[in-house]
């Protein structure tokens, strides 16, 4: 957080989570604007609202307190509400160090891959967001085309693993010196000693750490 | 009634989008309609209804589910896709076990219909004040392109005017002290660097408005470089770095902007000679591979890093590296370069290992 950048409040927060759940993106929208014009850190925003807002989701979904539909349309409304930051977002000073971030296929879950190329475009690296569903094929043109500095790949979705593993058998195999590193909420449910089998490829359990990682690189 | 009761049953049966499980007295899953079927899987047949929910939080109760039909109960099926499936679920005790009656909650699917329509309209708008947007900053760039090539035009009169005056001073040596020969030197020195950033700003902002217009001819390759070497071999003699040459393939002939691929190839062998200490060896390396001619500088240099490649081929990309005599650079040369090899269906890139030297390469098809 910047010397001069306002904190968000408990209440801004709960007030975001109930408009959110009720699908309400136009009062989303007042409380994001409202905590904007507060000059909060965009990284604070990401973290403390949208992703705190969206893991209760996942979890009311969890516990059956909330449907799929009514977790797409809480997703949908934070996707939207990103473009309230991107004016700030790439603005930032670029380093020349760029990485691609995924989905693999099949997974359509694609908001966290989206924050974390925001978050890397925050730290001045080039972020490029190859989005949802990304087909094997596909990523490895891109990797080739682009040669970047990282890979990071976002898993949602716990069944979506074995396609994970595969994509990394894929990408081992043509850039073998290329770090990667992979994340999301699927790896709350297993999957870590898979990920550890895998050399250069790391597992980023946070925002943070992920921030930690590429300002050390 | 009978009749009609029966018509229901089985209209519910094979054609409602209803899901209806019977289940035995262990809670097992006997009988499904057709929809259950296609949205769980005929493999549903046999297995405990607990079996077919995600439950991640190990929450579901049989038995409490069974007793408590007050009200509907939302679950989530993992559907035979793999996906989630939200429910309201409600179960009817019978004699021998149960009926479970699936259904979608209507209005929740009507707002999620609503918003996902909503949010791809304010999409489809912000894409087109996007592209309107882009057009404008186009038109502003091309304005700026112009008022630049304007700008640097008219200053290479005054700058050429300067040289030749300064030339003609430095000529009268018997009226020039040695302090004033320096100073006059180094105007010499600084009027040849501007003319070459203006001119260097001329060809950016042609290659920007997209005016770059190729004169291509036929080529003999070996001649052209031979003559390319010559001319870069005052500036070889001078920092006392050697050059040599390595022709591989059928070199014959090609097609291209002979005048843009010398600028080009000027550009590369400079930059090694800027970057080379002296005693270090230049080496180029042109071959013909099937489809292209690829043309390869490698210098000696300190090479450089990798995090520092991309800023190269941007404008005014300086990296860390300095040159070794001093020697000026204007920020522009490769990514000029990189236009004309472009504009040429070519490629263009460098590997570099810091403390063993750079290779600066491109290609150009030999059916441009």
């Amino acid at each position: 957080m910047s010397a001069d950048s306002g904190a968000i409040t408990e209440a801004a927060f709960q007030s975001y989570l109930a408009y959110l759940i009720a699908g309400d993106r136009n009062k989303c929208r007042e409380v994001v604007e409202d905590i904007l014009r507060d000059n909060v850190d965009t990284k604070d925003l990401y973290v403390g609202v949208f992703q705190r807002a969206l893991y209760r989701v996942g979890e009311l979904w969890e516990c059956n307190q909330l449907s799929v539909a009514r977790e797409h349309i809480a997703t949908a409304i934070t996707e939207s509400m990103l473009s309230l930051v991107y004016p700030s977002i790439f603005a930032a000073e670029h380093c020349g160090r760029k990485a691609i971030v995924a989905c693999a296929a099949n997974e359509y879950h694609q908001l966290g891959g989206k924050m974390v190329a925001d978050i890397l475009e925050l730290n001045g690296w080039d972020g490029l967001f190859s989005g949802a569903n990304t087909p094997a094929k596909d990523l490895l043109e891109l990797i080739n085309n682009t040669n970047p500095n990282l890979l990071c790949l976002s898993l949602s979705v716990q069944s979506g693993l074995p396609t994970l593993l595969l994509l990394l058998d894929n990408v081992r195999t043509e850039f073998p010196d290329l770090p990667i590193i992979v994340g999301g909420q699927a790896f709350r449910w297993g999957g870590r000693e898979n990920i550890a089998s895998y050399p250069d490829v790391r597992l980023v359990e946070t925002i943070h750490e992920l921030e930690r990682l590429i300002k050390d690189w | 009634m009978i009749e009609r009761t029966a018509i229901l049953e089985k209209h519910i049966w094979d054609r409602s989008s209803l899901l209806v499980l019977n289940l035995d007295g262990f809670g097992r899953v006997v009988e499904a309609n057709a929809y259950a079927l296609r949205l769980l899987g005929n493999d549903c047949i046999g297995r405990g209804f607990g079996e077919l929910l995600i439950d991640f939080n190990s929450l579901f109760e049989l038995g409490k589910f069974q007793t408590d039909n007050s009200s509907a109960h939302l679950l989530n099926f993992s559907t035979a896709e793999g996906m989630p499936e939200s429910l309201k679920v409600t179960y009817y005790p019978c004699n021998d076990g149960g009926i479970v009656v699936g259904e979608h909650d209507v209005g929740e699917l009507q707002e999620l219909r609503t918003t996902m329509l909503t949010l791809n309209q304010e999409q489809a708008i912000l894409s087109r004040e996007l592209q309107k947007k882009n057009v404008e900053l186009q038109k502003l760039n091309d304005t700026k392109n112009q008022f630049l090539g304007i700008a640097a035009h008219d200053l290479r009169n005054p700058i050429s005017t300067i040289i030749t005056y300064t030339d003609f001073f430095l000529e009268d040596e018997e009226h020039l002290t040695p302090d004033m020969t320096e100073v006059l030197a180094d105007v010499r020195s600084l009027a040849d660097f501007m003319l070459h950033l203006i001119t260097q700003l001329l060809d950016i902002s042609v290659i920007e408005m997209g005016k770059l217009v190729l004169d291509k001819q036929l080529l003999d390759i070996v001649p052209f470089i031979n003559e390319v070497v010559k001319l870069n071999g005052l500036l070889s003699q001078k920092k006392g770095i050697g050059i040599e040459q390595h022709y591989r393939g059928n070199l014959d002939s090609i097609l291209c902007d002979p005048h843009k691929i010398k600028q080009v190839m000027n550009n590369l062998i400079s930059n090694a000679f800027k970057f080379s200490l002296p005693g270090t060896q230049v080496k180029l390396l042109v071959f013909a591979e099937p489809r292209e001619l690829k043309v390869e500088v490698h210098d000696q240099g300190p090479g450089i890093p990798a995090h520092e490649i991309d800023k190269l081929f941007k404008p005014f990309g300086r990296t860390s590296i300095h040159s070794t005599g001093g020697e000026s650079s204007t920020g522009l040369g490769l990514v000029i370069s990189r236009r004309i090899v472009e504009s040429h269906g070519g490629r263009i890139g460098v590997e570099s290992v810091v403390g063993s030297g750079s290779v600066f390469w491109f290609t150009i098809p030999f059916g441009a």
